[in-house]
């Protein structure tokens, strides 16, 4: 697209939100976002991105480790495994478990519950 | 078979066999089978983006070509999507022969559509009818774009779960 350049590169195995985010810690706003189809990945940037940059990319991509986690993705992880040990019967629950549940709740409607 | 103009009988023109193939039998076989590309795309896993400007879904496999008698042609799409999180939101459009997209004016695209859930979600583009082509080859390639996040796009034939096994279709045909 105008004023945007991809650079392709052939990686498998990635975690996509992760690499955004590892690009995006070193590119900023010149990084427009990375699309993956099964087989390579392509990172959107903007065309003002210097050589140096582009070498960087190459650079992330080659480490990028697919089996961390972003903070969300962890958060997110945290959370199931929160409510995954909520599924027993009712006559098991302890104070915290409601107070583990209430948080979660709470957490649903955008309120803090740090 | 390629449309040719009908030509303009005279009276007391004679009727040749030529002319009647090239005007009235081509012509109809012409409008039975328009040039259609029809994609039933199976990639063997999913697409995925973060891109928040319009980008290519695939440029070698979803990108249709015909080559046109000069006529309007129809341009839709069907697929399903998911996010990574609730609430995301997939925007797309139509780059036609290279260049641009045919919602430039719309920052949001031709659609944007609301992703409800993180499992999958049928998304319908078009039809979308695009005029003043002329006659000859022309590519209709799809595009996309994430409000944030992580957006997919079903295309497997071979997923672990039957819901997430769906092709996404891009068809384009001339219909005048």
């Amino acid at each position: 697209m105008a004023g945007m350049i991809d650079l392709t590169f052939e990686r498998q195995g990635l975690n996509l939100a992760l690499l955004h985010e590892e690009l995006a810690a070193t590119l900023g706003a010149k990084l427009v976002g990375v699309s993956q189809d099964g087989r390579g990945v392509r990172v959107h940037l903007l065309d003002s991105t210097t050589p140096d940059e582009r070498k960087a990319v190459a650079e992330i991509v080659a480490r990028h480790d697919a089996t961390r986690f972003t903070a969300a993705q962890q958060a997110e992880r945290e959370r199931r495994a929160v409510l995954e040990a909520l599924r027993k019967p009712w006559s098991q629950w302890t104070p915290a478990d409601k107070d583990a549940l209430l948080r979660l709740l709470a957490g649903e409607l955008g309120l803090a519950v740090s | 078979m390629n449309w040719t103009t009908p030509k303009t009988w005279q009276v007391d023109e004679l009727l040749t066999a030529a002319d009647l193939n090239t005007h009235l039998r081509d012509n109809l076989n012409a409008l039975k089978a328009p040039p259609t590309h029809a994609i039933w795309r199976d990639n063997g896993a999913a697409y995925s983006t973060t891109s928040t400007a319009f980008v290519p879904v695939d440029s070698a496999n979803l990108k249709a070509t015909l080559t046109t008698n000069g006529g309007d042609v129809l341009v839709w799409f069907w697929g399903v999507f998911h996010g990574d999180q609730v609430g995301r939101r997939v925007s797309l459009d139509i780059r036609v022969d290279g260049e641009g997209r045919l919602a430039a004016a719309y920052n949001g695209g031709l659609l944007t559509h609301r992703l409800s859930t993180t499992i999958g979600e049928e998304v319908v583009l078009g039809p979308v009818l695009i005029s003043g082509l002329s006659a000859g080859e022309h590519t209709f390639e799809l595009l996309w774009k994430a409000s944030d996040g992580t957006i997919s796009l079903h295309a497997d034939s071979d997923a672990v779960n039957d819901y997430d096994e769906v092709p996404a279709m891009l068809v384009a045909r001339e219909v005048s």
